[in-house]
């Protein structure tokens, strides 16, 4: 039991990472329309808002308009009582302020609700100006975002290609592997090159063939004495001084000055 | 370890299998709708219904909001303008909106109805300013000095009249200032006055109901 339950909580860690990096990818794949969206959804929101207000700021107009259709109706019926008294008619004029007070009454009830309609559109419409200038700012703020992730994915790309630990088809990568190839098919000429000239030296060649041809020739005379019977034959030449072991490495000028000699 | 255990672990891992793969799977989202703007609406986007609110342009420096309920489309040669009315305190008031490149607005809020008297000009005046078609022409008018402009046959539509109506119109500016004038004369009406003023399309803020 103890090694099942260890598996499943191997598992369950796998499934946690697994799942955590999946939901980073969706994100990152989707990083730009998921900003967007949110943006949208904010603009949703404002719209709502801005319709409420609206409806609200469209009340508090329709109920204005009745408010003062009153206050303007209870002037008329004042002027007009004054007008009545000032024509000595007092009756008419109890009658025009009757129907002032009626409008008076009218004033009086809509005076608290035309108020408080007014102040509610008046702060409707400082937090429509509020949200506004929030969404304003958010859509500056995803749009650098935006920007931001774009520019640091292109960052991570470049870097990933200049030191060649990105994906095997890498053209950084390919190029080093050829140039490497390439170095080592040098390499390898060069040992060839260098196996084939050790203890080969051409100066000390050509004065052991000048020797060689020295000999002959000496022979080459005993021979005639021989020959001729007349003589014994000389000696075959010697040079008075042979190169010594160390003019094996000498420059090609000292070989030729000595070869003159 | 038994067979059923066996059994259960490969269950499990073929679940694990498939919910990694549903993980991974490249998700199409949707691109999102476009919504539409409505805190942003500019005037030249106000119609009918809209409530009109303009910064400062009220009685005693308050917003003038008013809930538009008419809007009147002028046309003059290539000159395309709108009024959007509705009423504020008691009366009628205007929000002018002049189409093309530059979007012009302004406002008529004036309390009192203008006639041609108010402004010192007769019938007689005016067909002469007409004749002279002369921008340098200009009367005195509430201690401003108005600057003729145009005169011109225009017609009128209303949203809820399809038929034009035609009038000739003149147009006065303010010297060294934002009010226009402008005059109607329809055939048997008398002539109608309507003072604006002009102002910064950005003190109009459009709040639309749906």
């Amino acid at each position: 039991m103890a090694f099942l339950s260890d598996i499943f909580s191997r598992l369950g860690r796998v499934a946690r990472g697994q799942a955590n990096a999946g939901v980073d990818v969706i994100e990152d794949a989707t990083f730009e329309s998921t900003v967007r969206q949110t943006v949208a959804d904010m603009k949703t929101e404002l719209n709502n808002v801005v319709r409420a207000s609206a409806v609200a700021m469209s009340n508090y107009n329709r109920l204005d308009a009745e408010y003062q259709k009153y206050v303007r109706q209870s002037q008329d019926w004042k002027d007009r009582a004054g007008i009545a008294l000032d024509a000595g008619k007092e009756d008419l004029a109890k009658q025009a302020l009757a129907k002032k007070a009626e409008c008076d009454r009218q004033v009086q009830s809509m005076k608290t609700s035309v108020e408080q309609a007014q102040a509610t559109s008046e702060k409707l419409k400082s937090q429509v100006a509020e949200l506004k200038r929030k969404i304003d700012e958010g859509e500056r703020t995803a749009t650098t975002l935006v920007a931001r992730k774009n520019a640091a994915a292109a960052q991570r790309k470049v870097a990933e290609a200049m030191a060649g630990v990105g994906n095997a088809d890498n053209a950084f990568a390919a190029l080093n592997r050829f140039e490497e190839t390439v170095s080592k098919e040098e390499a390898t000429a060069k040992a060839f090159d260098q196996l084939a000239s050790t203890g080969k030296d051409d100066d000390l060649e050509k004065q052991f063939a000048e020797l060689g041809g020295h000999s002959v020739d000496a022979e080459l005379a005993a021979l005639k004495a021989e020959r001729a019977g007349t003589q014994r034959p000389e000696p075959p030449y010697i040079p008075r001084e042979l190169p010594g072991p160390s003019a094996s490495i000498s420059t090609g000028e000292q070989a030729g000055e000595k070869a003159k000699a | 370890m038994g067979p059923i255990t066996f059994t259960v672990v490969g269950v499990l891992a073929a679940l694990l299998v498939v919910v990694l793969m549903k993980l991974f799977e490249k998700p199409k989202a949707p691109p999102p709708q476009p919504v539409e703007d409505l805190a942003n609406l500019k005037p030249q986007d106000a119609r009918v219904g809209d409530v009109i609110s303009i910064s400062g342009a009220g009685d005693n420096m308050t917003d003038l909001d008013f809930t538009s309920d008419r809007v009147y489309w002028f046309q003059a040669g290539s000159r395309r303008w709108f009024d959007l009315t509705g009423p504020y305190h008691e009366r009628r008031v205007a929000m002018r909106v002049e189409l093309g490149e530059d979007v012009g607005v302004a406002v008529a809020s004036e309390p009192r109805k203008l006639t041609l008297e108010d402004l010192g000009l007769s019938e007689d005046d005016m067909a002469q300013i007409d004749e002279r078609q002369n921008t340098a022409d200009s009367f005195e008018f509430d201690s401003r000095i108005w600057l003729y402009v145009l005169s011109r046959e225009a017609q009128v539509t209303r949203h809820d009249q399809p038929q034009p109506v035609g009038f000739y119109c003149w147009e006065f500016r303010e010297q060294d200032g934002n009010g226009i004038i402008m005059v109607r004369k329809e055939s048997n009406e008398p002539f109608a006055v309507a003072r604006y003023q002009a102002i910064p399309a950005g003190d109009v803020t459009i709040y639309r109901r749906s």
